[in-house]
């Protein structure tokens, strides 16, 4: 079978790529700066260049304990990659443009998604051999990882990077809006965990949990972030993955034997990759342009779309409620009303937003 | 190329925009749809380029359904209401794109346009002036040598040179190449100036689609003078359009039972009764009122 079968179209390419830019650009700055830069800190740390320069041991410091946060950078980017190109599209209707040219709907959303991958593929890779050259420039230096390490975060990553992609370029034929696309996304990757711990948070309540921590709203509501976050970082299948993009995390996980799940893991996100990607042709296949610029595509996605929202924003708004009314009383006496008075108002705006995309 | 639209119906939520539409535009046809704002001339012309799914019915092209064959979309021009490009593409990018999508891009017709236009090449399409917008679709459209032209208010944004212009140019094409022109517009004096079939469309329905030849012939318009004034009762008959009257002359506009009218009118021993040219803009003017539509509201500027 020839290959270029699955070569997307080269004008197609060209033009999606050219487009993609603006989110590319960044994409790639913040790899480099997220897990080159730590190379080339330990780098100049090693050659003792800190102490001219005091500062410097600070930012390293941040930079090491932050790379939840680059986790979570580099997550996010990802999902602007695939968000981005195809809303925009939508929003500045020029997929009507597109459409009415001689390319099937099938080839536009291939070279979209062959764009996007390409690029994450290029940023991985420019950073793995700029590290790898980083590394070998500098031999004596004492690294707790090598190219093997390297190489490896370069291609876990584009495994877990690339089911983030997919996962949002399937949401982004649901959604007729590049915001749209890029909320979805971010709900639907994260609700998984944070449906769990809003329900854990309710739950305790009515429990053996100390009241008088939870009759305040402000640190009931820095628990529920703080417990989301972390749940997000342990638990969520994507995030969990996320979280070993950093080099550090990622040593360390294979460090505790991490490895033994590897092969099995990556298998799974290669497989749900092509699922996803599969999926979304099918839809955009069916896709009814005219409602282009809704939040949803499809009529009969709004109700599961209301129902995840409104469960979700009655589980974390409820229990906040109800601590901003107990004021030293027993909590669990408001927190029935409070669920009732966050649904109807969370019915009542998710409501207005749809209505107001589709009068705009 | 041959457009067949059948039973075709188009519902968006509670809305009906069109409504059980047969049309057939015959290959090498100019075809004018005319109707006012709001119609369902855009919806149509969707529908028929595959953009929009219908809600019952179809339309095919050569006898192919459009949304999916890329083949037979590489042989037609579409020029939408409003252009959009990609704002951050330069005018040669846009050439580009086009050039390396369609087969048929001929470079010698796009040479010659790109010379009557005088389009800057270098200029970021988002720089663009509305007309300079609509000028460079319709270079686009006419360099890869379409088989059909679907156009959506191609003249609009085109200041009346530009405007005389670019009809000039469809003319040739047709001319040329045995195009087949679908054209949607407000500007009833351009339809007449370039079409030979026209179909008025009003609320989502078909209120007629037929030669203008025919047109022209069903619709007449007779003057006549009378020495005393016609009774009431004669110029209600059932048939007449419209009557104009200037003392004790008047223009009758009449569409059906002409022979009649004509036998009747005589009976009053007219001064002078015959027939006058009457203007497309004026077939629709009255048609529309016909259909309950108010006149002023008609005609775009």
């Amino acid at each position: 079978m020839p290959l270029n079968r699955y070569l997307p179209h080269k004008t197609l390419f060209w033009k999606d790529w050219k487009t993609s830019l603006p989110v590319f650009i960044p994409f790639v700055l913040f790899i480099t700066f997220a897990t080159t830069f730590y190379l080339q800190v330990t780098i100049i740390g090693g050659r003792e260049f800190i102490g001219p320069w005091p500062e410097f041991a600070y930012f390293e410091n941040r930079l090491l304990s932050n790379e939840f946060w680059f986790g979570i950078g580099l997550f996010l980017l990802t999902v602007a990659l695939a968000a981005v190109p195809l809303g925009q599209e939508r929003e500045r209707e020029t997929l009507g443009l597109l459409l009415a040219m001689p390319y099937s709907r099938k080839e536009i959303l291939y070279s979209k998604v062959m764009v996007g991958l390409m690029q994450i593929l290029i940023a991985l890779v420019l950073n793995a051999l700029l590290m790898s050259l980083l590394a070998w420039a500098n031999p004596g230096i004492n690294y707790f990882f090598g190219m093997p390490e390297i190489w490896g975060w370069a291609g876990h990553s584009l495994l877990v990077l690339t089911f983030i992609f997919c996962f949002t370029v399937l949401i982004a034929t649901v959604s007729g809006t590049t915001w749209g696309n890029y909320i979805l996304a971010l709900i639907s990757l994260w609700f998984p965990a944070g449906f769990f711990m809003l329900l854990f948070m309710s739950f305790i309540i009515w429990i053996d949990f100390p009241v008088e921590q939870l009759d305040d709203p402000i640190p009931l509501l820095r628990l529920s972030i703080d417990s989301l976050g972390h749940l997000a970082y342990l638990k969520t299948i994507p995030l969990w993955l996320i979280a070993f993009n950093d080099l550090i995390t990622h040593q360390s996980a294979a460090a505790i034997g991490g490895r033994l799940a590897v092969p099995y893991l990556y298998s799974l996100l290669a497989i749900l990759s092509l699922g996803l990607y599969a999926m979304a042709q099918f839809l955009f296949a069916r896709n009814p342009l005219e409602k282009d610029g809704e939040v949803l595509l499809f009529e009969r996605l709004e109700g599961v779309f209301k129902l995840v929202v409104i469960t979700c924003f009655t589980l974390l708004a409820g229990p906040m409620l109800a601590g901003l009314f107990a004021r030293g009383d027993d909590i669990r006496l408001f927190l029935i009303p409070s669920y009732l008075v966050a649904g109807g108002g969370t019915w009542y705006l998710v409501n207005r937003l749809l209505l107001w995309r589709r009068v705009r | 190329m041959k457009i067949v639209v059948s039973d075709l119906t188009k519902t968006f939520q509670e809305k009906t925009a069109l409504k059980d539409i047969n049309l057939t535009v015959p290959q090498g046809a100019v075809f004018g749809l005319a109707g006012p704002n709001g119609a369902g001339k855009t919806t149509l012309i969707k529908i028929i380029m595959g953009l929009l799914l219908p809600t019952r019915g179809s339309v095919s092209i050569g006898g192919q359904p459009v949304r999916q064959d890329h083949r037979l979309k590489a042989r037609i021009g579409y020029l939408a209401d409003y252009q959009r490009f990609y704002p951050g593409f330069k005018v040669k990018d846009m050439f580009r794109l086009y050039r390396e999508s369609y087969q048929g891009w001929s470079r010698e017709r796009f040479e010659e346009l790109r010379r009557l236009f005088n389009l800057p090449e270098n200029i970021q399409v988002k720089h663009l002036s509305k007309g300079m917008h609509t000028q460079l679709a319709i270079i686009l459209n006419l360099a890869l040598r379409p088989e059909l032209l679907v156009l959506d208010e191609p003249t609009s944004g085109l200041d009346p040179v530009l405007r005389r212009q670019f009809l000039t140019i469809l003319m040739d094409e047709v001319a040329e190449n045995g195009t087949t022109v679908f054209i949607s517009t407000h500007q009833l004096h351009e339809l007449e100036r370039i079409c030979d079939h026209l179909a008025i469309i009003h609320e989502g329905r078909l209120i007629s689609s037929e030669s203008l030849e025919e047109l022209k012939q069903k619709v007449r318009k007779l003057q006549a003078a009378f020495a005393t004034p016609l009774p009431a009762e004669v110029l209600q008959r059932p048939g007449i359009l419209n009557v104009e009257q200037a003392g004790r002359v008047y223009g009758i506009t009449v569409q059906d039972g002409l022979s009649e009218l004509m036998a009747e009118l005589r009976q009053f021993q007219p001064l002078f009764l015959d027939f006058v040219d009457i203007s497309l803009e004026e077939i629709f003017i009255h048609r529309m009122g016909g259909e309950g539509y108010a006149l002023k509201q008609i005609l775009a500027p």
